[in-house]
């Protein structure tokens, strides 16, 4: 039996006619952060909707906490902090009505903690929802999620609407979550330099399929950007499995390869290049080069 | 379940004086009207009254949906330590508390007035009962009727209407027999459990 | 997500809530049918008029100074739509003198009497101010400045079936369902029979006693009402009209008129409590399709039996009866002499207009009532709506309103939202001309179209449930239940519907549905084409984590390019 806290198995989704998700298994382990990563509309936020049951997949199955997220349990909820993407809360409420209601549907409340977020972000009780900024209400949205003590907390496109300040804050809370031990973070950002900061695992969506699944050191390890030079023209006839995407230009060719190892280190060789040097890429750099199309043009990377 | 209850019941509270205010009149016309000997007039007022209420109930459950789906207020509690089915339990229920808290106190002054005009009670006694009950199942089955629209047809609010007219209508056909007090149980059953299927399926 | 029981629930629970809705509105487009062809008889058509003079004394040569009667029974079918609802027949039968209310007085603030039927006690309760009768038979006077005056007595007294007392005592008996009815207009005499104990009794409260009579015999059916039995009474009125001056109605001191629920009338006596022979029967009126010669209370929508007595009360010549059909298109008038012999009988008749044959100018035919309203002008019209009404409403309900044609009571069919016991499948039910196998087959042109009409919507769920995708059995069910129940199950069928996305299938072309894993026409597994995912993979094993290093990373920067 799989104790993972999120376990997702073959989720296809389909709205209508259209398919967003295809096929997609994951599991994210006990005690890790895990950053859920894709272009606009790749199915990220689907995924969290299914997992938290506000959504039912069209095929396949998904687990949190050991239930299946389509009968998730109150007690299960409870054990859950969401924070949605827009910072989705009652707009018509006041703040301190909010509290109240998300206090009195809590299994626990940790309300030393909880106050002292409130005085962290000095955010005003007696106004409505609405009537805060969206950072505001980020913040707001983020303090009733940790309020909770979650075992397991989610997060989609948190630090949406915040100032750096609050995006830092953010991630020093969240780096709090995950010292208590056996909490577990999902969460998907766009702003991949956060991800890159706390994340230990990350997946990457893309066409419906989940296209990376790995530790943040595994995937630089295994994804390689290889600036090549060959003594006359790019040989037409180089040829190499998991090639993520390739440029050439004259007598350069610019290589981004999935899962570099030595045989295709010897099939390239093979070609007897002038020279071969490794482009060292970051989180955002890798995304790119992952989900870029092949079409679309190569971005000057910059020397140091 | 008391925090969702007490969560419904503040946001319905318009609808809860509302129907307080009308059941409030139509006790005190009864009384007005006993004490002058009258008491014939207050049938009736009684009648507009009741079917006020009705379209009152109505459209508690048509709103109570509403909002939730215009506020996405079920998308946020269902993230909570709460599951869908006790979302609309506690919807249901509080619905169910302000229908019968409005309705008792006619009940009280019905009984009130005819214990006062030496009237044979004991007679009656299963009158009142039949009466009130049916009264209870029709309000409950009306409101059952709103929620089930409330969610999708809002602005077919003439329709809704219309729905809840055909089940008081029930009761014009049958009168307050039992066979209609079954016939309204079931429907309101019924309704529920499409309800709870539809409120348990769909994207929030 | 849903399992498919709770599918199949959603699926009972929103038949239920189709079903209810569509057959209220069906009623009521059937009520507005029956409201409107209320109102198309005229008026000379509604009246029933027979000379019942030989029961008194008829004109002769030799007497030709005889006493006239005429008996007039007069039918108000524009009540009968009204009158069948039940929330009026509610409020009306519980009302302290209604037919059935065990409330027959009730006098308010000390004004008496109060004469009532206690279910507890099982005894009937009389709180009376009543003349103290002495030994002798005469009342207790008192004299007064002007004369005397009667003294009364207040207090209550309780009958049973074994006597009466001043307190419920169970000495007294218990009367199990009585039916009881007041004496001559006297509140202090009541007879009544004990359903449970079948038997009469009559109550005097002056003379505080309890007579009982012998237990009915096992051959003779039960009483519906004595005195002047009626039913629907604002439906149907029965009068005389004669000159003589001392008719009177209702019971007699000495004897009574019994209605049974087979329709035959008695008499009873009231000092013996038996039966002393038969007074007449309930006719039947002409409806569509006729029916047995005799009526039963609950075959009739309305019903008066009037007893005459003549010679201040004392000589008993005969009875009327008049009746309404279930449906209020007829009336029948009949009247018996003493010895319950028929004597006359008139059914309704309207004159209608027909064209003549071979092109002759129309001319005016007088046919029963009931023939005029369904089949002639306008009637005709409402007759074809009834018709389609009928052709709509689920098949097996309307095949269950053949077979239980007979045995839904009159009023009741009013009333009905399930079976019709007023549909032309229930008249065909309840004629008798012909058995049971050939009234089958004459009843089928009725039950057809329902029939029919379930098939071509079983059919039409048929066809989409295929385009669905629906498992074997599922679609099965839906097409025989849609057959059984009709328009409503269609309605169901199209709500509870799985509103599944499909998709063209990339291997055989045809619709396929998300859902399942495999095409259900060609088998084959899922390709999405719009979907062209890369074909590597970067997927790596996951671990359990140990508690992570909680110190942030440092800011990644680009590095020098090393060498591979």
């Amino acid at each position: 039996m799989n104790h993972n806290p999120i376990v997702v198995e073959d989720l296809v989704k389909y709205y209508d006619g259209r398919c967003v998700l295809d096929g997609v298994s994951l599991d994210v382990p006990r005690g890790c952060i895990y950053g859920l990563l894709g272009r606009n509309g790749s199915g990220k936020t689907t995924m969290i909707r299914i997992l938290l049951g506000l959504e039912p997949p069209t095929r396949g199955r998904t687990l949190v906490l050991g239930e299946d997220s389509s009968r998730l349990s109150a007690k299960a909820h409870g054990r859950v902090g969401y924070v949605a993407e827009g910072h989705n809360l009652i707009q018509g409420y006041r703040v301190s009505r909010l509290i109240a209601l998300c206090k009195g549907l809590s299994l626990h409340w940790n309300d030393e903690f909880f106050g002292r977020l409130m005085e962290t972000f000095r955010l005003p009780v007696d106004r409505r929802v609405r009537e805060l900024s969206a950072g505001m209400r980020a913040q707001l949205n983020l303090a009733l999620a940790m309020a909770i003590d979650p075992e397991l907390l989610i997060l989609d496109d948190p630090t949406l609407g915040l100032d750096t300040v609050a995006r830092r804050q953010f991630l020093e809370l969240a780096i709090d979550v995950i010292q208590r031990q056996g909490r577990t973070i999902l969460f998907s950002s766009h702003i991949l330099g956060d991800v890159e900061r706390i994340a230990d695992r990350v997946g990457i969506l893309l066409a419906g399929k989940i296209v990376v699944d790995c530790t943040l050191e595994e995937l630089k390890d295994r994804v390689k950007k290889l600036r090549v030079i060959f003594p006359q023209r790019v040989p037409d006839d180089l040829f190499m499995t998991e090639i993520i995407n390739r440029q050439s230009q004259g007598r350069e060719m610019v290589l981004t390869v999935a899962n570099w190892n030595p045989q295709k280190q010897a099939i390239l060789e093979t070609f007897k290049p002038a020279s071969c040097s490794e482009v060292p890429m970051s989180l955002e750099d890798i995304f790119i080069e992952c989900t870029r199309p092949a079409s679309a043009p190569v971005l000057q990377e910059s020397e140091v | 379940m008391l925090t969702l209850i007490g969560r419904e019941l503040r946001d319905n509270f318009a609808h809860l004086i509302l129907a307080g205010f009308f059941s409030l009149c139509t006790v005190a016309i009864a009384i007005v009207t006993a004490y002058w000997g009258i008491s014939w007039v207050s049938l009736p007022i009684s009648g507009i009254m009741g079917i006020i209420l009705v379209v009152l109930y109505t459209t508690l459950g048509a709103a109570q949906m509403y909002t939730d789906r215009a506020n996405r207020i079920s998308s946020v509690l269902a993230t909570l330590a709460a599951t869908r089915s006790r979302i609309l339990a506690a919807r249901v229920l509080a619905g169910a508390a302000i229908i019968v808290a409005t309705l008792v106190p006619l009940l009280i002054t019905a009984v009130a007035i005819m214990s006062l005009e030496d009237a044979p009670l004991a007679f009656y006694r299963g009158v009142i009962a039949e009466v009130f009950a049916a009264l209870v199942l029709t309000s409950f089955a009306c409101y059952c009727v709103g929620l089930l629209l409330g969610w999708t047809a809002i602005k077919a609010a003439l329709g809704v209407l219309l729905l809840a007219a055909l089940v008081v209508l029930l009761v014009v056909i049958k009168g307050f027999v039992l066979p209609a007090i079954v016939l309204l149980l079931l429907f309101s059953v019924a309704c529920l459990a499409h309800l709870w299927y539809r409120f348990t399926s769909i994207p929030l | 997500m849903k399992t498919r029981r709770s599918s199949a629930l959603n699926a009972v629970a929103t038949g239920f809530v189709v079903l209810f809705l569509t057959l209220i509105v069906f009623f009521w487009a059937r009520w507005g049918c029956e409201s409107a062809r209320s109102k198309l008889l005229p008026e000379q058509a509604r009246k029933l008029d027979i000379d019942a003079s030989s029961l008194i004394m008829p004109r002769t040569k030799e007497e030709p100074n005889g006493i006239p009667c005429l008996v007039h029974a007069v039918m108000m079918p524009e009540e009968v739509p009204t009158e069948g609802l039940g929330v009026l027949r509610y409020l009306n039968a519980h009302l302290p003198d209604a037919p059935n209310s065990p409330l027959y007085a009730w006098g308010v603030s000390g004004d008496y009497p109060r004469l009532y039927y206690s279910r507890s006690l099982g005894m009937i309760v009389y709180y009376f101010r009543l003349p103290v009768l002495q030994a002798d038979g005469t009342y207790l006077t008192r004299p007064i400045p002007d004369g005397t005056e009667v003294v009364e007595e207040e207090g209550v007294a309780y009958a049973g079936p074994k006597g009466m007392g001043d307190k419920p005592d169970s000495k007294l008996g218990r009367f199990t369902d009585p039916l009881v009815r007041t004496a001559a207009r006297d509140i202090a005499h009541q007879i009544v029979y004990d359903r449970g104990l079948r038997r009469f009794f009559v109550i005097d409260w002056h003379k505080k006693i309890v007579r009982q009579g012998p237990p009915l015999p096992g051959d003779v059916a039960p009483p519906v009402d004595f005195g002047w039995a009626r039913k629907q009474s604002k439906c149907l009125n029965l009068y005389t009209e004669t000159p003589e001056p001392l008719l009177t109605y209702g019971v007699n001191p000495g004897r009574t008129l019994v209605l049974d629920t087979a329709g035959s009338i008695r008499m009873l006596d009231l000092d013996t409590l038996e039966y002393t022979g038969f007074a007449g029967g309930l006719p039947a009126p002409a409806t569509l399709f006729p029916s047995d010669r005799r009526a039963k209370p609950d075959d009739l929508f309305a019903f008066q039996v009037l007893p005459v007595f003549v010679n201040m009360g004392k000589q008993y010549v005969g009875c009327a009866v008049a009746v309404l059909s279930r449906d209020a298109t007829a009336a029948k008038l009949e009247v018996f002499d003493a010895n319950g012999a028929s004597v006359a009988m008139a059914d309704t008749f309207a004159d209608v207009s027909r064209a003549g044959e071979n092109g002759s100018p129309a001319r005016s035919h007088s046919v029963p009532t009931a023939t005029a309203l369904y089949l002639d002008l306008p009637g005709e019209v409402l007759t074809g709506v009834k018709f389609v009404l009928e052709s709509f409403h689920p098949p097996a309900l309307l095949l269950a309103s053949y077979f239980t044609a007979s045995s839904i009571e009159a009023t009741a069919g009013h009333r009905s939202l399930f079976v019709l016991p007023n549909s032309f499948v229930a008249m065909k039910g309840r004629d008798v001309r012909y058995g049971p196998i050939r009234r089958f087959w004459t009843a089928l042109p009725f039950l057809l179209p329902s029939v029919l009409f379930g098939v071509l919507f079983g059919a039409a769920v048929a066809r989409d449930a295929r385009r669905a995708g629906l498992q074997g059995y599922a679609r099965r069910l839906w097409v025989a239940v849609t057959v059984l129940v009709g328009l409503p199950a269609y309605i169901t069928y199209r709500v509870t519907r799985p509103k599944t996305a499909r998709v063209t299938c990339q291997n055989c072309g045809r619709w396929r549905w998300v859902n399942r894993e495999t095409c259900h026409h060609c088998g084959s597994p899922w390709l999405v084409p719009e979907l062209v995912p890369p074909a590597w993979r970067v997927i790596g094993q996951p671990e359990e984590q140990p508690c992570n290093d909680p110190s942030p990373r440092p800011e990644q920067t680009i590095s020098r390019e090393s060498e591979v």
